[in-house]
């Protein structure tokens, strides 16, 4: 599903070019759920943008299903996204101005796809019901995460890509997320996991150790 | 979700920035509103006193004394006729209401008068006009006051003039000038009286040049030079035409100031929507990762300037047409309060240019928002 051939990226900054990931080489299969593990700078956030074609490599390849993602143009990478990918991020990122339905129904705007009832019935599902007419302010960290997992799985991407999913939650709504990546997984589909906590690594089949922008394991 | 409903969710979340930028497009519609309606009442104010001023240009033949018609009123010089069918056949010329006359002094009865013929008037093409003066018939004649006090000419009494019969059509009331000293029939009738058959002394015209820059006289003699080289332009200053440069002043310092305000305007409403830009960030990125590609983006921020310009218009307008009616009339020296009147063409004009302004004004900040790289963004805590 997933080829990373040789996959390298360097930042210029003013301070002088720094080498976030160098090397990587990696395939991941359909139905895999992959943990990404290391310490703050070790590039894991660099590889989770650049597997959703996000940011362009400076070396090497994203091959997804046989595409080159970064040989298309801009536009069809969008639509690419916009079929294939769910994103959970850290920090939620959820729109402060639209509800919690209309978050979820955010990605329909990019997909083309319109089904109101499948927003509703996910954030039933996701324990949100009461707050599908509240704005994120109104939220907690555990609702908006839940929000931003419902808004992920809303168009039924094949490979779902999380960001320290469970970096500002609670344990009991750290659970929460992770059982609902456990069932996209067990449902047939691909999960990525940049994670520091272990509880994504017991839930994992796979799990790749990045050190200063190398898998070292 | 339809990227239109974000625009309007977006607006009404960020209320602040949105009233701003609706006040930067109100700000320069309204003073656009303000000086066009004030403008326009101030050109029609003017053509309104220019025509009751009566006609201010004077074509005389080259060879005339234009001392002796100062003083006399009337040229010592024939021309031929046919140089009012020159001069009517002019196109985008600054002068109309054309009125070819021939003047003769003459002893009727015993007494010195003015003979005036006057020939129907004319209008250069496209500017059709009420006539200015009244038209006489051939075979009638107008008398002034003194000629008819003095002589006791009567109305529908035929009079022999020159050898020509006349009726009396009106006898004029007092004018306290030249005129009660004329007696006005056709040209065609004047020609023969006073055996000047083709020949006309004069043609008098209205200047349209009370907005012109510079001086209309020249410009006048300029037009007027070019088709009858032949001919002399002289033209009757007034307080009307003095009127006229000072609300010409006040209308050239609007217009300097105008392209600064809405200039200003533009300033504003692109640093509100780069701030806007800003603030939404991590909202381009979000938007980018799930799928929506540059134009959508584009959408995002320019349907806003749409709206805001479209808001600008209606609010610029009321207020720029309530300010116009109020403060114009003093402004301007509009002395007809009545002249000045909304002018609901602006209405449709700012619709049309407050959005497109709006939109101009936040093309920059749209192209950075669309060239913001998402993964940058969205790693950002």
């Amino acid at each position: 599903m997933l080829v990373l051939n040789n996959l390298g990226k360097t930042y210029r900054t003013r301070a002088g070019n720094v080498r976030a990931l160098h090397g990587v080489s990696l395939q991941i299969d359909k139905g895999q759920f992959v943990a990404v593990c290391g310490p703050s700078g070790s590039g894991k956030t660099t590889l989770l943008m650049m597997i959703a074609a996000m940011l362009r490599p400076s070396d090497g390849t994203v091959q997804f299903d046989g595409t080159d993602v970064y040989a298309i143009s801009g536009r069809e990478r969008a639509r690419f996204r916009a079929h294939n990918i769910g994103f959970v991020f850290q920090m939620f990122h959820l729109v402060p101005y639209l509800n919690v339905l209309e978050n979820v129904l955010v990605a329909q705007g990019a997909s083309g796809r319109t089904d109101r009832g499948r927003a509703e019935d996910l954030l039933q599902r996701l324990g949100l019901q009461h707050r599908m007419h509240h704005r994120p302010p109104a939220l907690s960290a555990g609702e908006k995460q839940r929000a931003a997992m419902a808004r992920a799985l809303w168009n039924q991407p094949r490979l779902i890509l999380a960001d320290e999913p469970t970096g500002n939650l609670d344990p009991q709504n750290a659970q929460c997320v992770l059982m609902h990546l456990r069932e996209f997984h067990r449902a047939g589909g691909t999960v990525i996991v940049a994670t520091h906590g272990p509880a994504a690594q017991e839930l994992a089949t796979r799990t790749i150790h990045l050190r200063e922008g190398t898998v070292c394991a | 979700m339809v990227v239109i409903r974000m625009v309007w969710k977006e607006m009404w979340h960020r209320k602040v920035n949105w009233v701003l930028a609706v006040l930067a497009v109100t700000t320069a519609v309204a003073f656009s509103v303000a000086f066009f309606t004030a403008a326009k009442a101030s050109e029609r104010e003017t053509a309104r006193l220019m025509l009751s001023m009566g006609y201010n240009v004077h074509v005389i033949a080259k060879d005339a004394d234009a001392g002796g018609f100062l003083i006399n009123g009337i040229p010592d010089k024939t021309m031929p006729a046919d140089y009012l069918d020159k001069l009517a056949a002019q196109q985008g010329i600054s002068y109309n209401h054309l009125l070819a006359t021939l003047e003769g002094k003459m002893n009727w009865r015993g007494m010195d008068i003015v003979l005036t013929g006057i020939a129907p008037e004319v209008c250069p093409p496209g500017q059709k006009k009420q006539p200015m003066t009244f038209q006489v018939e051939p075979g009638m004649v107008y008398v002034g006051y003194r000629i008819a006090e003095s002589l006791r000419v009567k109305e529908g009494e035929t009079l022999s003039v020159g050898g020509r019969e006349l009726k009396v059509k009106k006898c004029l009331s007092e004018s306290g000038g030249l005129d009660d000293m004329r007696m006005q029939c056709s040209l065609g009738d004047a020609q023969e009286i006073l055996n000047q058959p083709g020949r006309i002394t004069g043609i008098k015209a209205v200047d349209c040049l009370c907005f012109a820059k510079g001086d209309p006289v020249v410009t006048l003699r300029k037009e007027i030079g070019a088709v009858l080289p032949e001919a002399q332009v002289l033209q009757v200053k007034a307080i009307a035409s003095a009127r006229a440069r000072q609300r010409q002043m006040v209308h050239n310092i609007f217009a300097l100031m105008l392209p600064f305000v809405v200039a200003a305007c533009g300033v504003w409403i692109g640093v509100l929507a780069a701030m806007n830009v800003r603030d939404r960030q991590q909202e381009i990125g979000l938007l980018r990762a799930l799928g929506y590609d540059a134009r959508a983006i584009c959408l995002l921020f320019l349907g806003k300037a749409v709206l805001v310009g479209l808001a600008g218009a209606g609010v610029g307008f009321l207020l720029g047409t309530s300010l116009g009616l109020t403060y114009g009339p003093d402004v301007f020296e509009i002395t007809a309060k009545a002249m000045i009147r909304w002018e609901p063409s602006l209405l449709a004009f700012a619709c049309i240019l407050a959005p497109l302004f709006a939109v101009v004004a936040s093309v920059i900040p749209t192209m950075i928002a669309v060239t913001y790289d998402p993964a940058a963004t969205l790693r950002e805590e």
